[in-house]
């Protein structure tokens, strides 16, 4: 076996194993929170059948926040409890400090509905739930009831965990 | 000199070629027909040494293998914990890797290549499978960069094409993921084709820098693996937004909104940078194929000029009729362009990309004017015949010209 055959074998195993170190540390050092959760659906490209989740808590960022986001292109910090389910404090452009009881995850401006200048936020990095084959229907009937439980780092990095019934 | 061999093949027989070279008498009669047994006694080889069926059956099987093994695992993935997960993805990377290697060992060259890249499709698949375990994002654009790290890397131990075949379009999907996401579309992950902040408007940019980038990368015998994947797909992206502009007058203006996000200046300068560097180095060597892509440079970023958050040309197109018709016309002229120094640098794939690019705007003009000009039914009837008469025509004259690379 020639040299760069070895290398470029032991770069692949290595970035085989760097795909599961951040979400491992996350998990490890973060603090867990449940957010409840609202809608919706399909398939991914590469993996297989997963639920959109939607939570309701971004309805709670200011409509002038969320528009200055999406004109800077910036992401917004959205400040919440620890409780079961978490309760919104802030939300701003800048890292919020955290305190016990607090936690932070990022969104993003989405869409701007061009009629009345209103604009949604989505949760990237906790806006997909991937769910066995052919469950996913199930799934979203009930997120309505649901909280999703997570785990989030004080630089608001989240992992998603699991869904739970309230 | 590997192209031209193929050109050659292509066009003339064997028998044709000993013919010829006997009557320049270039050979003997004799040498003649101990070229012809030699030929008969032996099996056809590739390049490499392996016979060509070998290399693409193993090549397809290698394809399907993955997508099974992907379907197998997806299938029953969810009866698994994320142990038994992880433990699943490194067994099937290091059993494919492992049939490499034997293979390999056992001078089975073309399964053992097929194989190498499996190891590829594998790892890539494992790094998407990884990701799911902890619901990364759908756009999770580290997934397809550091998949085509990885491949890359393949494919400079290999130094086989079919790894930077893969690896240009899993840069181009991950460029496309970075800072994507908003949701719609797939949950976000086909955004990059079809929004203003991303790809979109300069995706033809994009192909001009994966163009130079090729003539760049020719320069080093290394990294040569990578010169005619990195050329096809750059081809492959200026051309199609620019032919799927001539569609309708409102598509360029669509098309060429730029949002003027970080990553698309970034972009542009890299694209810009990569082909003055290619024209500084002398590396494009006539001076043809360099007014060429000065043109095409200069077109690509005139489109881009916004005036009050569109595309500046693109809302003249709109407007005017008549300059909308000019813009088709120079599209046209660029594809014939693309022909012409095809057959001046003896390059058969631009050759051939200037012949498609002009038969299909060719083709979307006929249909866009003969519905509003014609009956339906005899619309069809003629769009039928003139697409029969132009196989025949460019299959005629292509194969003419080909013959004389």
């Amino acid at each position: 076996m020639s040299k760069y055959l070895k290398i470029a074998l032991a770069l692949q195993v290595l970035i085989m194993v760097s795909v599961l170190i951040p979400p491992m540390i996350t998990k490890a050092t973060g603090t867990e929170i449940f957010l409840e959760t609202e809608r919706v659906d399909p398939r991914a490209l590469f993996r297989g059948d997963y639920v959109v989740l939607d939570y309701p808590i971004g309805d709670s960022i200011p409509m002038d926040l969320k528009l200055s986001a999406q004109e800077k292109g910036s992401i917004i910090y959205v400040k919440v409890t620890t409780d079961r389910p978490a309760a919104f404090i802030s939300a701003e452009l800048e890292k919020p400090s955290i305190e016990e009881g607090t936690a932070c995850v990022v969104a993003r401006t989405s869409e701007v509905n061009s009629w009345d200048g209103t604009a949604r936020v989505r949760f990237p990095q906790i806006s997909q739930f991937f769910v066995p084959e052919g469950t996913g229907g199930d799934i979203e009937r009930d997120l309505n009831t649901m909280v999703a439980k997570m785990v989030t780092t004080k630089s608001c990095n989240a992992v998603l965990i699991d869904l739970e019934y309230l | 000199m590997g192209i031209n061999v193929t050109i050659f093949a292509m066009s003339w027989t064997i028998d044709q070629a000993l013919a010829h070279w006997e009557s320049k008498g270039l050979i003997d009669k004799k040498k003649a027909s101990e070229l012809q047994k030699s030929l008969s006694q032996a099996d056809h080889m590739d390049q490499h040494g392996m016979p060509r069926a070998v290399s693409i059956f193993a090549t397809i099987g290698a394809v399907l293998v993955g997508l099974g093994i992907l379907l197998f695992i997806g299938s029953h993935w969810e009866n698994m914990i994320p142990i038994q997960r992880i433990l699943t993805v490194f067994t099937g990377y290091i059993v494919i890797a492992l049939a490499a290697y034997i293979t390999e060992k056992r001078e089975w060259t073309g399964t053992s290549e097929a194989l190498w890249f499996l190891t590829d499709i594998i790892f890539g698949a494992n790094i998407m499978l990884l990701a799911q375990i902890f619901h990364y994002s759908l756009t999770f654009w580290q997934g397809p960069a550091l998949w085509m790290i990885g491949t890359v890397a393949m494919g400079y131990a290999r130094q086989q094409q079919v790894h930077g075949y893969l690896a240009v379009p899993l840069g181009i999907l991950a460029l496309g993921w970075l800072d994507s996401g908003s949701g719609w579309f797939l949950g976000g992950q086909m955004e990059f084709l079809g929004s203003s902040n991303n790809l979109l408007p300069i995706l033809s940019i994009l192909g001009m820098g994966l163009v130079s980038l090729s003539l760049i990368i020719k320069m080093y015998d290394t990294w040569h693996f990578l010169y005619q994947p990195l050329l096809r797909w750059g081809v492959i992206l200026i051309a199609v937004p620019l032919i799927i502009s001539t569609i309708d007058s409102e598509i360029p203006n669509e098309m060429y909104k730029v949002g003027g996000t970080i990553k698309q200046f970034s972009i542009i300068a890299i694209a810009y940078i990569l082909s003055l560097f290619a024209m500084w180095k002398n590396l494009v060597e006539r001076s043809e194929p360099k007014v060429y892509m000065i043109t095409l440079a200069a077109l690509l970023g005139v489109m881009l000029f916004q005036t009050e958050g569109v595309s500046m040309v693109g809302r003249l197109l709109d407007m005017s009729p008549l300059m909308y018709f000019l813009y088709v016309l120079v599209i046209f002229a660029l594809s014939l362009w693309g022909v012409w120094i095809g057959m001046l640098v003896q390059n058969s794939r631009l050759f051939n990309a200037g012949i498609a690019s002009s038969a299909i705007v060719i083709i979307i003009q006929y249909f866009s004017w003969s519905f509003v000009l014609l009956d339906k039914s005899l619309a069809f009837i003629l769009g039928g015949i003139l697409l029969i008469t132009m196989t025949i025509f460019i299959e005629k004259k292509r194969r003419k010209i080909l013959s004389t690379f």
